[in-house]
């Protein structure tokens, strides 16, 4: 193939990235390579910065010094439309407008595509039921969200962003405040995402969630990426020790072979 | 486009049809609705004619414009700041605009009637950021009910300056103080083709920033991801709503509560969604000043009850309600 350089939509490269948040240095001069096609979770303690970068790769927050590449073009280069055209994000606490239908919302999805000469078609439409259809949520169409559970809901803002079209999807914690079972449900579905050819990026809170899930974890610490690789690679115990502080023992899970992080907690 | 979806905007016609040929029959002189068709089209009574197209047709347009403009503007600024209490009245805008009105003319001379809309539109800007100044120094940011009480602040600040320039000028207060309690009587057709275009080209931004509202409901983040500029559209919207609020204060006066009643109303017929929510509002809007000018030459007939009166009559209570239902 002679186009060697071709740029996959889906990459993602962050160079000298820095960010200040009022006093604090939230971002230090980061740089990542974000693989394309694949699930990578952002995980650390709090504070450490991994929502700040979500958010500056999201756009929302502007950054002091570096830049962020989204499929070879530079943020700054693209307007807000074009990002949105090739990037979803599902913040961590996104507002539920009361009274809105479940395809409503959905629907939003489809808002960096439409002009104002441009308006609904039937491709909009079609779009709109594949994505409930993949979150299946497709039953609950017509009903206002606030009559959902919580995972439900995520599902239908999961399903928003899958209806934006974008090849890269940022998820700000999307399994906090969720049941255990409600969470793998969500992971589950998000690893299938990644497995059809997505790019995703994940803040998470919870190690072992990453760690079962996961096709990379990047583990930030003051700013900074501190470990970077599969599960298998960077959970061990002297990077827990050192980014998160934990006295734990790592094991393989027996079924899947994933890595488990076990802290102890004998007094 | 299904049949079925044509029946709301069909439903919304037919209304604000009857109810102006209700407003245009209505008077000293009633006209049968059937006359005042043939009226509008040119025919029947001459004399019905002459009253229906020189003195109420004026006012009724004037009534329509005013509706349709606060309560888009009441729209707008409930999506924009995504608080249900937002709307002219409570977040100062109003007051602003009559203070600028009455100080422009009484104290500046500039009595000129093009500058009638430019006065109150600076006046509705100033109520404005007085409000979001006296918010933001509050430090509540996300309480819906902090912008009302800084509204409630500002208002009485500038209802005072104002009844403190009326004190003054006597002569000139005899000609205000009808119009600062909210009041079409009167209104002659240049006034009304003067603001008529700041008032259409308000009701256009609406349509054109709707569907935006409607992806910043789901907070700023989401709707940055989803594209939408989220300061740009905020800012083009606070333009468009100083607009709107200024031609229905030069048309009408202070409307107290307009841009609140009527968008709640639409809410509960045409749900949440802006697109769809902004034009019910802008035709409700119309329907509903319309008939409350009516009920107000009607019920101490052959005395006026001014609209603002009605219309906080009405306000009022959808205020409470709604106070209990989403505070």
């Amino acid at each position: 193939m002679a186009e060697a350089a071709q740029v996959t939509p889906g990459r993602i490269a962050v160079r000298g990235l820095s960010v200040r948040r009022g006093e604090v240095r939230a971002l230090r001069e980061v740089d990542l390579d974000v693989a394309p096609g694949a699930m990578t979770a952002l995980v650390g303690r709090n504070g450490c910065g991994k929502s700040t970068l979500l958010k500056t790769i999201a756009r929302i927050l502007r950054p002091d010094a570096g830049r962020v590449e989204i499929g070879g073009a530079s943020l700054d280069d693209l307007s807000p439309r074009a990002a949105a055209q090739r990037m979803a994000l599902l913040p961590q606490s996104p507002i539920l407008p009361e009274g809105m239908r479940v395809r409503d919302l959905v629907a939003q999805g489809r808002h960096p595509h439409r002009g104002l000469v441009r308006h609904w078609s039937p491709e909009d439409d079609a779009i709109i039921a594949r994505a409930m259809e993949a979150t299946d949520v497709a039953q609950f169409a017509g009903r206002p969200l606030e009559s959902l559970s919580g995972g439900q809901r995520q599902r239908c803002w999961i399903a928003m962003t899958l209806a934006q079209e974008t090849p890269i999807l940022l998820l700000d914690e999307p399994t906090t405040y969720l049941d255990l079972s409600v969470q793998l449900e969500i992971m589950g579905l998000l690893a299938r995402l990644a497995r059809e050819g997505r790019t995703i990026l994940v803040v998470l809170h919870e190690l072992n969630l990453a760690a079962a899930f996961a096709d990379r974890i990047v583990m930030m610490r003051e700013g900074r990426i501190d470990a970077a690789g599969t599960p298998e690679e960077v959970m061990t115990a002297p990077v827990l020790a050192r980014v998160f502080g934990l006295d734990a023992r790592v094991i393989a899970d027996p079924e899947t072979g994933r890595p488990v992080c076990l802290p102890r907690t004998a007094a | 486009m299904s049949v079925r979806a044509l029946i709301p905007p069909a439903a919304l016609g037919l209304l604000l049809l009857s109810a102006l040929v209700w407003h245009l029959g209505t008077g000293a002189h009633s006209v049968p609705p059937g006359a005042v068709v043939t009226a509008l089209l040119g025919g029947g009574d001459s004399y019905d004619a002459a009253v229906i197209a020189e003195i109420r047709l004026p006012r009724a347009l004037g009534a329509m414009l005013a509706g349709a403009a606060l309560s888009a503007a009441g729209a707008l600024m409930q999506g924009a700041t995504r608080n249900p209490l937002a709307e002219p009245g409570l977040f100062g805008l109003l007051a602003g605009a009559a203070l600028a009105v009455v100080a422009g003319q009484s104290v500046f001379g500039l009595t000129a009637p093009p500058l009638l809309p430019v006065l109150a539109a600076v006046g509705a800007l100033a109520g404005a950021l007085m409000v979001w100044g006296v918010t933001a120094a509050a430090g509540g940011g996300t309480g819906m009910l902090t912008p009302v009480l800084a509204g409630a602040a500002v208002t009485a600040f500038l209802a005072a300056l104002t009844t403190l320039l009326n004190l003054i000028d006597e002569r000139s207060f005899e000609d205000l103080r009808v119009w600062l309690s909210g009041s079409l009587a009167g209104l002659r057709l240049p006034v009304v083709t003067l603001v008529a275009p700041w008032a259409l080209a308000g009701l256009a931004a609406a349509l054109v920033l709707a569907p935006k509202l409607t992806v910043l409901s789901l907070g700023d983040e989401a709707a940055h991801a989803l594209g939408v500029a989220v300061g740009r559209i905020r800012a083009l919207t606070l333009i468009a709503v100083v607009v709107l609020t200024a031609s229905a204060v030069a048309l009408a006066g202070p409307l107290a509560f307009v841009g609140l009643t009527v968008p709640h109303a639409a809410r509960l017929i045409f749900g949440t969604g802006y697109a769809r929510l902004v034009p019910a509002s802008i035709a409700l809007g119309a329907v509903y000043l319309l008939a409350a000018d009516t009920a107000g030459r009607t019920v101490i007939a052959p005395a006026e009850v001014s609209t603002g009166i009605l219309t906080a009559l009405v306000g009022a209570p959808v205020f409470v309600l709604l106070l209990r239902v989403r505070a």
